[in-house]
């Protein structure tokens, strides 16, 4: 298929990688002339410098015989007439934009209601806040994921010494959920190298474990990992801005108690007036004195959501230090979430990486259903429709020749969610869940398309 | 949660005479069944069969760990049996299986049967702990090796 992507920032760029990567024709087009001269060199993509957001430029770049068009540049401006002009103008099949506006995201839907394209709105800080939630709902978690309409979670926890997963193999983890699809899914050793186990790999204390938990394991899990749900979850955020605000409205929803810190008077002032029942602090949280006086001890997850990412990170690791028992920070930069394993913040949001798992789930002809990426982008998850014709469903599951790297990790059958084993076949019209290193993910998609 | 505070002695098996997978379930589930009165024997046996049939308890290096729930049980109940000359219990490694540790827990039992069966499992990682048992004389001797494991956590 034939795609142009029009923005080469972080969000733009690994979208033309990874689409590449899977055989597609790509075209991108970048507005700042170092870029598209660095990312000429970097992708296998054919890369236009100008300005995306034209008739002009989109038609040079063959929008007429795209099936896809993405507009991921920084601007919601210019993402809106990426999407105008691709739905109205040129009726491109499917047109997926990225826009942090909310009330932009509205407008575009009125104006597409009565159109043939195919259009997709992606927000990066409202799929933020649903990640920011999800881990909520599972303490003791670093990275949480949902799958099968929510029946499936996959998440990340740290294993302590004391947990009774300790020192078992993977296999036991199956021995002990027989017959529902919880398992480990991956495992990220004390050196950080990534592991897709096999039953025989064991599970050493101060392992990174992943699981695949179906949603009634959940607590079983939890209490095995030594991890205990609150009654009454108490939060402090960070930060007043679109992430910060809508968390805080949602977790009031939830009955959690919440403190809300923002430096900004007027911001402080409106997300006063917005809140129901939360504490809106105006101050700075890097300073020691305002967390202190907000009993930062007693606070059960601190979540710092300010736009600014080394501010967040230098307020998690003080709000760890004074006490908080769990630190979340919003970080857009690449160079910085890779650090985080090391310095003690629990789990990083990257909105820009949601934001590439959401639009790639969009993309149509994949079959793809949900997508995530685990922390660092090293194991991809994919839920997928099984399609007839398909390598997939070729065969049983030992016999179709899956990589080395790749777990067919749960499937729904109906209403059923069944644990696949090797003799199993997956039928077309299967609903199933696949975990892969990203190196294999290319190949994932060559068992996925029909 | 101890093993050793939950298994009696009369629950423990020397040298099972079964030779094949179901025989072995039976045999352990009339021991078993025989020091808990509340406990039928045939519904434990159709239990252990169900849960066998999703996956193989067998877990390799020789080791299985039977498991299922009962209604109305009041207490986790745990009986052990030894093969001399092995059982075909379809382990995953597809050797025979010579220890057996049989778990069952009461139907409500929430997350206590996983704790157990994970400290079961852990137990039975350690080779030292698979040769006492393998190399213990009488039924005293097997309780004693599962007390001194259980010291160890």
């Amino acid at each position: 298929m034939k795609i142009i992507i029009v923005g080469g920032g972080l969000v733009g760029a690994t979208l033309a990688e990874k689409l590449s990567g899977e055989g597609h024709d790509i075209t991108l087009i970048e507005g700042d002339a170092v870029m598209a001269r660095e990312l000429t060199d970097q992708l296998d993509a054919h890369v236009i410098e100008g300005n995306g957001a034209t008739a002009d430029m989109l038609r040079r770049a063959g929008v007429e015989s795209a099936g896809l068009l993405l507009g991921t540049t920084n601007s919601d401006d210019a993402n809106m007439v990426v999407g105008v002009l691709g739905t109205q103008l040129f009726n491109v099949p499917q047109v997926v934009v990225r826009l942090r506006d909310p009330s932009y995201s509205e407008g575009f839907s009125l104006l597409h209601r009565e159109h043939p394209s195919e259009y997709v709105c992606v927000n990066p800080d409202a799929a933020a806040v649903d990640r920011i939630f999800s881990l909520l709902e599972v303490p003791g978690a670093l990275d949480v994921a949902s799958f099968m309409d929510n029946d499936l979670v996959v998440a990340g926890f740290r294993i302590a010494e004391s947990s009774d997963f300790a020192g078992l193999q993977v296999v036991h983890v199956q021995l002990l959920f027989a017959g529902t699809p919880t398992l480990v899914v991956a495992i990220r050793r004390a050196d950080n190298r990534w592991v897709i186990p096999s039953g025989q790999d064991e599970i050493i204390p101060g392992d990174l474990v992943y699981f695949a938990i179906a949603r009634t394991d959940l607590d079983n899990v939890l209490s095995l990992l030594g991890e205990e749900r609150e009654q009454r979850q108490h939060i402090m955020v960070a930060g007043a801005g679109r992430v910060g605000l809508e968390l805080a409205k949602r977790l009031e929803d939830v009955d959690a108690r919440v403190v809300l810190v923002e430096e900004n008077p007027d911001r402080a002032r409106k997300a006063a007036e917005v809140l129901k029942h939360s504490l809106v602090i105006c101050g700075n949280v890097t300073d020691q004195t305002v967390l202190e006086e907000e009993e930062i001890e007693r606070v059960s997850t601190f979540v710092a959501a300010s736009s600014d990412n080394e501010n967040n990170l230098v307020a998690g690791l003080l709000a760890k230090r004074l006490g908080a028992s769990r630190a979340f920070a919003l970080l857009d930069n690449p160079a910085l979430v890779h650090l985080i394993g090391d310095v003690g913040i629990d789990a990083v949001i990257s909105p820009r990486l949601l934001a590439i798992g959401l639009i790639l789930q969009h993309i149509g002809g994949r079959n793809v259903h949900s997508y995530a990426a685990l922390l660092e982008d090293e194991v991809e998850i994919m839920e997928v429709d099984a399609v007839s014709g398909s390598k997939l469903t070729s065969g049983e599951l030992a016999n179709i020749g899956l990589p080395r790297g790749v777990i067919v990790a749960a499937m729904r059958r109906g209403e059923k969610l069944l644990v696949p084993r090797g003799g199993d076949r997956v039928e077309p019209g299967d609903r199933v869940l696949i975990i892969s290193s990203t190196e294999s993910a290319a190949k994932v998609s060559e068992y996925v398309g029909s | 949660m101890k093993i050793s505070n939950i298994l009696v002695q009369e629950a423990v098996i020397l040298d099972l005479e079964s030779k094949d997978k179901d025989g072995a379930l039976v045999e352990m589930a009339n021991v078993l069944a025989a020091t808990e009165p509340s406990l039928n024997a045939e519904k434990l046996v159709s239990v252990l069969r169900e849960r066998e049939s999703l996956q193989s308890t067998g877990m390799g290096e020789g080791v299985a760990i039977p498991h299922g729930r009962i209604a109305n049980l009041n207490q986790l109940l745990v009986a052990f049996a030894r093969s001399r000359k092995g059982v075909d219990f379809d382990s995953i490694d597809g050797q025979p299986t010579h220890l057996f540790f049989v778990l069952v827990v009461p139907e409500s039992s929430g997350g206590q049967h996983l704790k157990a069966l994970a400290r079961i499992s852990r137990f039975l990682r350690d080779e030292t702990f698979r040769e006492s048992l393998l190399e213990a004389e009488t039924c005293e001797e097997i309780v004693q090796a599962i007390q001194a494991e259980d010291a160890r956590f």
